[in-house]
């Protein structure tokens, strides 16, 4: 069998074999990223536009499309997270972000806009809340469930290690006890 | 134990040591070292990788920096140092196999080295590096190992600081090694292995120089000067005195100009570029030496592209050539070449590309010198594969157009043989 054959065959099988594997490869083309907040119902927008309100997942190229307009490259790579009655956060996304989730905690004593804040998303540093009207919203109680939840699955999935659900879990509880 | 085991041992360690902190960024994450600097993913900036998307293109304009590239610094309490936080290495990796119809056969004897196939396996290994360095410098180097399968040498190609803002003035100054043609088309974000063939032909890749930019509003302008005798040359100065350390690269005190005007018309970008520079005639058998002669060499170049929609990505190039006295001394030589691709991405697993290259040798042709072999009119079709955003096999055939000479002459030059060629392989950055 002529090599040019024989390489010709091979190619043919390979690329036959991408078709076979697709299935696995389906599951990795589109990375989703969670994102939550206290208060929940928030709109989150990025360069792309408006994405839905919290709790949602967006795609990557939500966050990173390959083509937008020259005016909003300021925009690029951040999504931003609003409600009315609190503070607008402007958050550029990181790997970990992508691979951990979102949570913003708003500050609805203040409508003040925060500007890429790197603090917001990270909970060791996230702002104790006042217990205003609308942050009392939902109940305490329920909003540890849902965290402790949403942890849980982020448990399950493999998404964080036993040492980092034992440390967030300790901060939830730890919040919610301030 | 002997004092050589001894110093044998400590000298094994201390390079496996070496080895391990230069190779553990990578093996910990994996990633290319913007995407490892500012962590974020590899679509930020490709539409696949290679291919730049629009923001890619704005990284890179953007003296290749992220507005917080200070925070990824190490923290030292001087405001006058900015050291990466890790050591900003990268590697580039690509390996193929291929049958192809091209055979190598020598300009003067017409000696013929023929194999059908051929593991091109590494193709070629790059290291790169990478970061900003000040408010306004930045550097960027890349070194190939084993380039094209030729081991035993290391060859840098880019390497170059720029400053993105000299004297307040918005105007970028580039100084160091790059690439002509990068003005239009870079050739190492094409998605095809097929190279860009013009710009080879037209000598406009790697040369060593200086490179300033500013933007008007719609306009970019780019005016650069370089030696204009390409990379591969050095010669001692001998000149001052015995074992004086210093060597030059250029051998002539003529320079290269080059510019190009570009702006955007509707959905395209359009350019015009320009080149006035001297080079040394050819002559010897097949004119395969560089001779004394000086000769004037002029190129107008007209680049095109576009997208639509993030998805698919279009591009052409038009280069006109004159090489005055090039062979002969009274006589001009001139031809003309160019290039037309689009790269079709309908998914984040898939990328399809076509890539058509054509030059005419024009007065060069009948010369019996290689520069016949300037002809080429050949389609390049390609499918990328991702396996992650990083890693992808590729499958591409060429199916070259041209007839096959016949050997004329006292020389065995020209389109003697055809160049389809199929391949496929691997190309990772990590």
């Amino acid at each position: 069998m002529p090599a040019s054959t024989a390489l010709s065959g091979l190619l043919a099988g390979i690329i036959a074999s991408f078709h076979v594997t697709n299935g696995y490869a389906e599951e990795l083309k589109i990375q989703r990223i969670r994102i939550e907040s206290t208060p929940g119902g928030a709109a989150v927008s990025t360069i792309v536009g408006k994405r839905g309100v919290t709790p949602l997942s967006i795609t990557e190229r939500d966050i990173y499309p390959n083509t937008y307009p020259d005016a909003k490259v300021d925009l690029y790579g951040k999504v931003v997270v609003s409600k009315p009655g609190c503070e607008t956060i402007t958050r550029r996304v990181t790997l970990d972000d992508i691979k951990n989730g979102l949570d913003f905690q708003l500050d609805c004593t203040a409508s003040t806009p925060v500007a890429d804040s790197k603090a917001v998303g990270q909970l060791q540093a996230i702002p104790k809340p006042e217990k205003t009207a609308t942050s009392i919203a939902e109940p305490l109680s329920e909003r540890r469930l849902r965290q402790l939840k949403v942890l849980d699955e982020l448990f399950e999935d493999k998404l964080i290690s036993a040492e980092e659900e034992r440390a967030i879990r300790k901060r939830i509880f730890e919040r919610v006890n301030q | 134990m002997s004092s050589f085991d001894v110093k044998f041992r400590t000298w094994t360690l201390s390079l496996v040591f070496m080895l391990f902190q230069l190779l553990w960024p990578f093996t910990a994450e994996a990633m290319p070292v913007f995407a490892r600097k500012y962590s974020m993913s590899c679509v930020a900036c490709h539409a696949a990788f290679p291919r730049l998307n629009q923001f890619g293109e704005h990284f890179a304009a953007n003296n290749m920096r992220l507005p917080n590239w200070r925070e990824k610094t190490v923290e030292t309490g001087d405001d006058r140092l900015a050291l990466p936080a890790s050591t900003p290495l990268a590697i580039r990796a690509q390996a193929y196999a291929q049958a192809r119809r091209g055979k190598s056969i020598d300009p003067v004897s017409g000696d013929t080295e023929q194999s059908s196939s051929d593991f091109q396996s590494p193709y070629l290994v790059k290291l790169l590096s990478s970061a900003p360095l000040s408010e306004h410098i930045t550097y960027y180097f890349y070194g190939i190992f084993a380039e094209k399968g030729t081991n035993g040498e290391t060859v840098i190609e880019d390497a170059w600081f720029r400053h993105d803002d000299v004297f307040g003035s918005g105007v970028g100054m580039q100084l160091g090694q790059f690439q002509i043609s990068d003005l239009m088309f870079a050739r190492e974000t094409r998605m095809p292995f097929q190279d860009y063939m013009v710009y080879r032909m037209a000598g406009i890749t790697y040369d060593r120089g200086l490179l300033f930019d500013r933007g008007f509003g719609k306009i970019d302008l780019g005016l650069g000067v370089v030696n204009g005798n390409g990379i591969d040359e050095n010669f001692n100065i001998n000149s001052p005195g015995y074992r004086r350390p210093d060597k030059m690269f250029d051998n002539n005190s003529d320079k290269s100009v080059f510019g190009r005007i570009g702006t955007e018309i509707g959905p395209a970008s359009l350019g015009l570029f320009g080149l006035a520079g001297e080079q040394a005639n050819a002559t010897g058998p097949a004119g395969l030496d560089s001779g004394n002669r000086d000769t004037d060499k002029r190129i107008v170049g007209l680049d095109v592209s576009g997208d639509v929609q993030g998805k698919t990505y279009w591009y052409g190039q038009l280069l006109w050539n004159s090489w005055d006295g090039f062979l002969d001394k009274d006589e001009d030589y001139n031809w003309w070449g160019g290039f037309l691709g689009a790269d079709y991405i309908p998914s984040d697993l898939w990328a399809f590309s076509a890539l058509y290259n054509y030059a005419d040798a024009d007065d060069l042709s009948n010369t019996d010198t290689i520069y016949e072999g300037i002809d080429i009119n050949s389609l390049s079709l390609t499918a990328s594969y991702y396996f992650m955003r990083n890693v992808k096999g590729i499958a591409e055939v060429n199916i070259d157009f041209l007839g096959k000479d016949d050997q004329e002459g006292t020389y065995y030059t020209g389109h003697l043989t055809k160049e389809d060629y199929i391949l496929f392989g691997f190309d990772a950055a990590f």
